[in-house]
């Protein structure tokens, strides 16, 4: 009973998150809520597999599955989200604190008309060779 | 109460089809590919769970292993691309 | 992380992924973490003097998981609420006591916490961007980071090299 309970909590949450996908503006906003579902659904969604099973070594296979989820999405999601900001930057208002958008002229891409670069001289540029 | 959790995933992953349907960018596409990953996982998870037999599990730890291969890839392929 | 340590976590991983406890899964669990530290040794140490404290690793596990359970709820309001109230925004976080280590470690724990995600972390100079969900105030977000860093230094103790005094970092901006 526990256990199917839990797996039904962990299942709202990934359901939240998708909902969360669905609705956000942006890339890296997304990736914000898939990190909900990473880190607490499937974790919830696993301890109720855990306590329903009988075998031991079913429940090592479940312990070991989640403990390696945490400790590899978060390079995961940092990978992506990287990539993704350095490519599109950020979607918020005009007047939204962005410190890093230096960082996108340095790499080569240009950035976006509303966000130039740290240097007055970046604004706009694109990487030689692009 | 395991179809009802069964339901729940189902409808988690058409909403993330949805996102690989529409995203715009290839992030967007990467990440609702990521979510179904995670749907299956939990769906694995929850089957094993109901029906007992415990021989899909070692999947989770394998997606689990190989999943952030796959995603320093396309973030690389990403960075790259520009795009 | 000494080699003792090493070997004993790997031959926990192999532990389980094997489901019993048995003297032959044991046996052979001890043989294949050595040939793995020999065939990759663990190279030079990216975290000097490392001090392990339980009681710092307790209160940074607590604070994670407090930290997941609040932030979950107020990702939770905003995925589902009708009106918006989302206003993101990166800030840069310079780290006091850079490492390897420390900066791994703040890294992940920042982007396991929804609410939060780090956008691209340097080494020198050791600065994180976080991206953040919800930014109130800006002052206050990078106070939280602070809290991370110090209860992260706490646990595993301080960091190698001293912050370095000019740096391009975006810190100088007027």
């Amino acid at each position: 009973m526990i256990g199917e309970l839990l797996a039904l909590g962990g299942a709202t949450l990934v359901l939240i998150a998708a909902i969360g996908v669905v609705r956000f503006p942006d890339a890296l906003t997304r990736m914000h809520a898939l990190a909900k579902a990473s880190t607490l659904g499937v974790l919830l969604i696993l301890a109720g597999a855990a306590v329903n099973l009988d075998d031991v070594n079913d429940v090592t296979s479940v312990v070991l599955a989640g403990v390696l989820h945490v400790l590899t999405s978060p390079p995961a999601s940092n990978m992506v989200s990287r990539a993704a900001y350095l490519v599109e930057g950020m979607a918020g208002e005009n007047d939204a604190v962005d410190e890093g958008a230096w960082l996108r002229g340095r790499r080569g891409v240009s950035p976006s008309p509303q966000e130039p670069g740290r240097f007055g001289d970046q604004a706009g540029t694109s990487a030689p060779g692009e | 109460m395991t179809e009802v959790t069964f339901a729940i995933l189902a409808a988690a992953a058409l909403l993330f089809v949805c996102r690989l349907w529409a995203g715009p960018s290839l992030a967007d596409r990467v990440l609702a590919l990521n979510g179904l990953i995670l749907v299956g996982m939990g769906a694995i998870a929850t089957h094993a769970a109901h029906t007992g037999t415990g021989a899909f599990l070692p999947s989770l730890v394998a997606v689990a292993l190989v999943g952030p291969i796959s995603n320093g890839m396309i973030a690389r392929f990403i960075e790259a691309r520009g795009q | 992380m000494g080699l003792l340590v090493r070997l004993a976590l790997l031959v926990l991983l192999w532990l389980l992924a094997w489901g019993e406890a048995s003297l032959a899964n044991l046996a052979s669990g001890f043989v294949v973490a050595g040939v793995l530290l020999v065939a990759f040794p663990p190279g030079r140490t990216a975290h000097p003097r490392m001090r392990f404290s339980v009681i710092g690793c307790a209160r940074l596990v607590l604070h994670l998981v407090v930290q997941l359970v609040i932030s979950n709820v107020l990702v939770t309001r905003e995925i589902l609420s009708r009106r918006s109230r989302m206003r993101t925004g990166v800030l840069a976080y310079r780290v006091e006591r850079p490492s390897d280590v420390v900066l791994t470690l703040i890294a992940n724990i920042v982007a396991l916490s929804p609410g939060t995600m780090t956008v691209e972390v340097t080494r020198d100079p050791a600065v994180v961007y976080v991206h953040f969900l919800l930014l109130r105030d800006v002052e206050g977000a990078r106070r939280a980071v602070g809290r991370l860093e110090a209860l992260v230094v706490a646990a595993i103790g301080g960091g190698g090299r001293r912050p370095q005094v000019a740096g391009a970092g975006p810190e100088e901006l007027p």
